[in-house]
């Protein structure tokens, strides 16, 4: 008994020592981590945005808004974070750069578990290319302006489908309806 | 025992040198070595992990119940790697992402595990210490090695820096993984003829 008592505690005692230095030294070091990844989500702002004074961040149903101001409370435009319904578990995140008259001017994908060759499809040519200046008075809808892929249909109609609920979240916030 | 320290320092460095006389970590040593600064990078975190936790072990082994100090050396060891990993992350992100995943792997590392069981557990913190130090600068000098030939032949660079020239034709399997089990055995193969011609055997 007296053993196992011992062990116990010296496998205690070692493993809150460590607990403790670890949470220092990420105390430390999670400040800079942090820091830096501000500065570069700033600075990916800035390269669509040139002009950007003020970034406010906003959350409708499910899709995180960056909504960026310039000079005189102007809206310039917002980054929309949002995921999307794939043939994978874990969805498709994505993050929409669109203008301030709702014109979509770039999307980036997150990782996503898409099957190589038929649903990443969505990630690649030509199927970005007519995601790119899509507005949302368009009709962003299957079979209309956005191709289904061979294949990849449950890829390409999540991903339609998400467009479009992330467009109207878009034009309601910003847009004035 | 008395082991005299400069014996202990250039055992891991020449007559016990982890990778090429004793042929372990072989993970990172064929993993990360297609460019000689990741390869250092690897090295001194190794290097880093093995001597922290060789002064730790040898200082509480006397505490340290026989029955779990394996456990225990496996929390000490993970810590160390853990604290390695976030420093890296926050001072030297470039090489955090070229290491990737094998940062954590240093807590595998057999040598690490090997050092403590077999020296730290049982030796002065000074001498252990000295132990760490050794085996830790053999498995870096053998690392930036297997890393130097590999990106001067693979891409015709060392350390990012043109070597090679324009004219020359890089091989890139040096750079891919078979590469690195080829470029390691000729390196081993070279080894031993050096260490036969010194007598070091």
């Amino acid at each position: 008994m007296k053993e196992i008592l011992k062990m116990a505690l010296t496998l205690m005692l070692i493993t809150a020592v460590s607990a403790a230095s670890l949470s220092y030294v990420h105390s430390v070091t999670s400040d800079i981590i942090d820091a830096r990844d501000a500065e570069r989500s700033r600075q990916a702002i800035l390269d669509f945005f040139p002009g950007a004074v003020t970034v406010e961040e906003e959350t409708v149903e499910g899709v995180d808004f960056k909504a960026v101001y310039g000079e005189g409370e102007v809206f310039l435009g917002a980054l929309a974070q949002a995921r999307a319904r794939g043939y994978g578990a874990p969805g498709i995140p994505y993050q929409l750069v669109i203008d301030g008259q709702g014109e979509i001017i770039n999307i980036i994908y997150g990782p996503n578990e898409e099957t190589v060759g038929i649903g990443k499809k969505i990630e690649e040519e030509p199927f970005v290319s007519q995601i790119i200046g899509l507005t949302p008075k368009d009709p962003i809808e299957l079979g209309r302006d956005i191709d289904v892929i061979t294949g990849a249909t449950e890829s390409s109609a999540g991903m339609a489908k998400s467009l479009r609920d992330t467009m109207d979240k878009f034009a309601a916030t910003f847009l004035d309806g | 025992m008395s082991l005299k320290a400069s014996t202990i320092f250039t055992r891991g460095i020449l007559t016990e040198n982890p990778v090429f006389r004793l042929v372990l970590g072989m993970c990172p040593v064929l993993a990360v070595t297609a460019w000689a600064e990741s390869a250092f990078g690897m090295g001194i975190s190794t290097l880093a992990v093995l001597t922290a936790s060789n002064i730790v072990i040898s200082g509480i082994r006397n505490f340290i119940p026989a029955k779990i100090r394996i456990p225990c050396f496996i929390v000490i060891i993970a810590t160390f790697v853990t604290i390695v990993d976030m420093l890296l992350k926050a001072y030297f992100e470039a090489l955090h992402t070229e290491l990737g995943v094998f940062i954590p792997l240093i807590v595998v590392n057999c040598i690490i595990l090997g050092r403590a069981e077999a020296f730290a557990s049982k030796h002065s913190v000074f001498h252990a210490a000295v132990d760490g130090l050794g085996m830790g600068l053999g498995f870096t000098l053998s690392l930036t090695l297997l890393g130097s030939v590999r990106e001067l032949l693979g891409a015709g660079t060392l350390f990012g820096l043109n070597i090679m020239g324009a004219s020359f034709e890089p091989i890139q399997l040096f750079a891919q993984p078979p590469g690195a089990f080829i470029a390691l055995g000729l390196l081993m193969a070279l080894v031993n003829i050096f260490y036969k011609r010194m007598g070091l055997e």
